[in-house]
């Protein structure tokens, strides 16, 4: 048999081991996957449908074969606080005949179908999978005129998997937001309260980031995407201020909304005591109320000094324990690096699916001499690198966690799937409890 | 109360609501994971492999590596041939397979991939990798289930094995998708029969592993590809299937091409599937001895005990269509009516197979007429669920939102079980597979019945309290 390795040429400018190598041309990202090198990655359809799902009354339709809309049914524990539409997949099913004859017929009748068997849409989604666009079906033409015909808006969403990363996919679904919600722009009207954009609810997180700016005083006009409505989406445009937590999904509708609404725009992150105070204090410097301002430091300071006593418990047990973080975005990879330096912990591995040049950059700054990071790792390198340094527990999606459990490490779920809110203060408890309960648990004795 | 929201979606002729079916290449991997030094690379998008990793990841709780070409743009355009090059020089670097399946997809089939003449070009390019055995399965995901993947991509590896015809009296076993412990149960059943065999597709341990002290990437159990190829020259062929289609038979083929003999069992699910593996066990010199012949008193006296419990369930049975069957039969001989019994592919027979059983059963119990069909949805097993007052749901666990909805206790024992741990242990073959179904649904009724007995009764009889009925 001949010998594996473990790092693949081309994959070698996407991971870096030390501080000199970082400085000089940055580590190679934004690009398509490596052929055969099993990366964590989904693809366009999915990076769209993820970020367009949480939309809890719009029907989602995946034009194409069966597969994509089963692997996705559900596919976000985003929680809502009215409609369970969204929480259905929708597919026409495509088949042999429909590959040969076209699948145009088919899109057309079932939204016919749907049309006259619900009562109240308000919008659907059509996502064209990978073969739709190869077999030359104009979905644009089919969603145009349905949308004549009833009068409800029908957006394409033109997604093959194969047409870009999940970059693209949140680019599109970006794209269709903003076709969907300009029309409720009114360039008269005052600018008033915000949106929070770049977060999906996964487990209440954007119940929990609204109540913190009901206390501020501060209104919010629209949650894009978690727990959201066809109708409060449309009052988007007449927001003074967007938030941006998840910028890796939602920076390019902040700057669409920018150019075409003149909304400005902030980057947030709720997780971990640091980044949520600084957070909340940004939010209320960019309103540049001075109540607005004292409120956020008498919450900041009040629930700073309720997480201190839960680190403080914690931290005897964490302190000195290794930390490996493999996510989707930037952002919560950086996020993550400070929440465990509050916790006494080291982050000594750190990659993600999409980051950005500039979010490795901020990365870079962050971590220490021996830290690994890694852009669009894959299982290989993940093994390599957590048994080279000693890793305790990866935070990461629900792949990879057997791989931790595999060599022996613990394992936090922070994607889709998890039911346990990880966000704002509420979540700083979450998280150390379940780092504690996993880098600790008992198991691990009996390996 | 809270509010509960429902939305129900009726079903639908041109939209499909919530698949009660995956893809073909889902079914042709698992079906690969079941060969031994074998990896996996699908011809396709990026996305396909991922999703599949994930929810096959999240049922077996073991680490799922399979590779993709992951076509591009200009792949499409152009044809796959350099992606797909590309994808097995890396994958051999990193997991030094000595089989490969290629899969194709949608997308591969759709641009026209003809992967054995890329296959050809590779070995031409890589002399020094001619000891790697590469399969070839055509799996476009809109040409049938993860049903049909499965066994097409056992078919494959039967026709392109490097065929080995000298007889070598074992017996071929060929098994839908099973889980692990249901294929460590068949092996160690036909090990004490004193029959030997080939497995296909071995899959007791990878997707199943052990804590070791050091991981190995490639999985090292499963079927080798030698006694593969040894099936040509077995005496005889047992397949587990009720609904393979002969194409994508692997013991046709092998009766075709090289006279290999063989019998289609249901299953081995419930007193009668059983019973045929014993007579065929013995038919084949194996046997049968004292103690899985007290399996069989044991398993006949708990049906004894549990028929009253049974009398009272009204099952959906919903996934591929050998596990409808097989969990059909077994129901019908314990007196649980199947009320509905759905498969998500388009399965010609099914309906017409399953319908005498079922409706005896239903007339026995005086029970309301059961519904029957194939290439069905969620949306379709919601409505009948609660318009045939269903009180138990056997499947996957992409029944759990009916389930919460209308309250209908789900036993989970299909792939993919999401929602609960140890999708890799399930048992629904042998006695012991038997058994957990048949206490699983007794235990429905049971719990029901203690649960709730006191205040119905009360609410029925007792003056005060008397309920409208």
């Amino acid at each position: 048999m001949t010998k594996t390795i473990d790092i693949l040429d081309d994959r070698k400018h996407s991971i870096q081991s030390c501080n000199s190598k970082r400085a000089k041309n940055g580590i190679c990202c934004e690009k398509e996957s490596v052929s055969g090198a099993v990366s964590q990655r989904a693809c366009v359809y999915c990076g769209a449908r993820v970020v367009l799902n949480p939309i809890t009354d719009a029907y989602h339709i995946v034009h194409g074969p069966i597969g994509c809309s089963s692997y996705t049914w559900d596919i976000r524990g985003s929680l809502s606080s009215g409609s369970e539409t969204y929480r259905n997949s929708f597919s026409t099913d495509l088949r042999e005949t429909d590959i040969i004859f076209g699948g145009e017929k088919k899109l057309t009748a079932a939204i016919d179908e749907l049309a006259n068997q619900e009562p109240d849409i308000k919008a659907i989604f059509v996502y064209a999978t990978c073969i739709v666009g190869v077999i030359g079906d104009d979905i644009e033409a089919v969603c145009k005129s349905a949308e004549k015909k009833y009068g409800f808006r029908v957006i394409p969403v033109k997604a093959p998997g194969f047409s870009g990363t999940k970059t693209q996919g949140y680019k599109l679904a970006c794209a269709a937001i903003m076709e969907f919600i300009r029309a409720g722009h009114k360039k008269s009207a005052p600018k008033k309260g915000l949106n929070i954009l770049g977060d999906f609810n996964l487990a209440g997180e954007m119940w929990i980031i609204k109540s913190y700016m009901k206390e501020l005083g501060i209104d919010v006009i629209s949650g894009i995407t978690g727990d959201s409505d066809c109708e409060s989406l449309m009052n988007a445009p007449g927001a003074a201020l967007n938030i941006v937590q998840c910028a890796g999904s939602s920076n390019y509708l902040a700057h669409q909304m920018e150019d075409e609404f003149g909304i400005p725009f902030i980057n947030v992150s709720f997780f971990g005591v640091d980044d949520t105070c600084a957070s909340l204090m940004r939010v209320a410097r960019a309103l540049g109320d001075e109540e607005i301002i004292a409120r956020a430091k008498t919450l900041t300071e009040r629930e700073a000094a309720k997480a201190k006593i839960i680190i403080d418990k914690y931290r005897p047990v964490l302190k000195g324990k290794k930390a490996a973080i493999y996510v989707g975005g930037g952002f919560k990879a950086i996020s993550l690096i400070k929440q465990f330096r509050e916790l006494g912990m080291n982050t000594v591995l750190v990659g993600t699916q999409t980051g950005k040049k500039e979010d490795y950059e901020v990365i870079a700054s962050l971590v220490d001499n021996e830290c690994v990071v890694l852009d669009d790792a894959n299982p290989a390198e993940l093994e390599r690198f957590m048994k080279e340094k000693g890793a305790d527990i990866l935070v990461g999606g629900v792949k990879e966690r057997p791989l931790a459990y595999k060599l022996g490490i613990g394992f936090c779920d922070h994607n889709h799937e998890r039911k346990c809110a990880l966000a704002g203060f509420e979540g700083i408890k979450n998280f150390t409890e379940e780092i504690h309960l996993s880098v600790n648990s008992p198991v691990w004795r009996y390996r | 109360m809270k509010q509960l929201n429902k939305t129900i979606i009726p079903p639908l002729v041109n939209l499909n609501v919530n698949p009660c079916k995956m893809c073909m290449p889902m079914g042709a991997v698992s079906a690969l994971y079941g060969v031994r030094g074998c990896m996996s690379i699908l011809h396709g998008s990026q996305g396909c492999a991922t999703y599949i990793r994930r929810h096959m990841a999240t049922h077996y709780n073991e680490p799922v590596d399979i590779a993709s070409s992951s076509l591009t743009e200009q792949g499409t355009v152009f044809g796959g041939e350099k992606n797909l090059i590309k994808g097995l020089e890396n994958l051999i670097k990193l997991y030094s397979p000595e089989v490969i399946g290629i899969a194709t997809t949608c997308l591969a089939e759709t641009i026209g991939e003809d992967v054995n003449s890329h296959v050809s070009k590779f070995f031409a390019l890589h002399p020094e990798y001619s000891h790697i055995k590469i399969v070839c399965v055509s799996s476009a995901g809109f040409g049938g289930t993860q049903y049909d993947g499965f066994f097409r991509a056992l078919r494959s590896l039967t026709e392109q094995a490097e065929h080995n015809t000298t007889p070598n009296n074992k017996v071929n076993i060929v098994t839908p998708m099973l889980s692990p412990a249901d294929t460590r149960w068949l092996k160690s059943f036909f090990d004490t029969c004193g029959l030997d065999y080939i497995l296909l597709p071995d899959l007791s341990e990878n997707l199943d592993g052990v804590s070791v002290e050091k991981y190995e990437r490639l999985k090292t159990g499963g079927t080798s590809f030698a006694d593969i190829g040894s099936m040509s020259g077995a005496r005889f062929t047992i397949e587990f299937s009720d609904f393979v289609s002969d194409e994508n038979s692997p013991a046709k083929y092998l009766y075709d091409e090289f006279g290999v003999d063989y019998k289609r069992l249901p299953l081995p699910t419930g007193i009668r599937a059983m019973d045929m593996l014993y007579d065929t066990v013995r038919e084949l010199g194996g046997t049968i001895n004292a103690e899985q012949e007290k399996e069989r008193g044991r398993y006949i006296d708990a049906i004894t005990d549990c028929h009253k419990y049974c009398a009272a369930g009204r099952a959906a049975i919903f996934g591929e269509p050998d596990f409808v069957g097989g969990v059909v039969r077994l129901c019908c001989e314990v007196g649980v009516v199947p009320m509905l019994a759905v498969t998500g592919g388009v399965c010609a027979d099914f309906a017409e197979r399953l319908l005498p059983e079922i409706k005896a059963a239903a007339e026995l119990a005086f029970a309301d007429a059961p519904v029957i069909s194939d290439d069905r949805d969620f949306a379709f097993i919601e409505k009948y669920c609660a318009e045939l007052a269903v009180n138990m749901m056997i499947g996957s666990s992409d029944g759990r939102r009916i389930s919460h909805k209308y309250d209908i206790p789900l036993i989970r024992c299909a792939f993919p079980i999401h929602d609960r741990m140890g999708g890799q242990r399930v048992r629904t073959v042998g006695y012991e597979g038997s058994l957990f179904l048949l206490d699983s649904m007794a235990n429905i009724i049971l719990g029901g019945k203690e649960k709730n007995f006191r205040r119905e009764i009360k609410g029925r009889f007792f003056e005060e309290n008397r309920e409208e009925s």
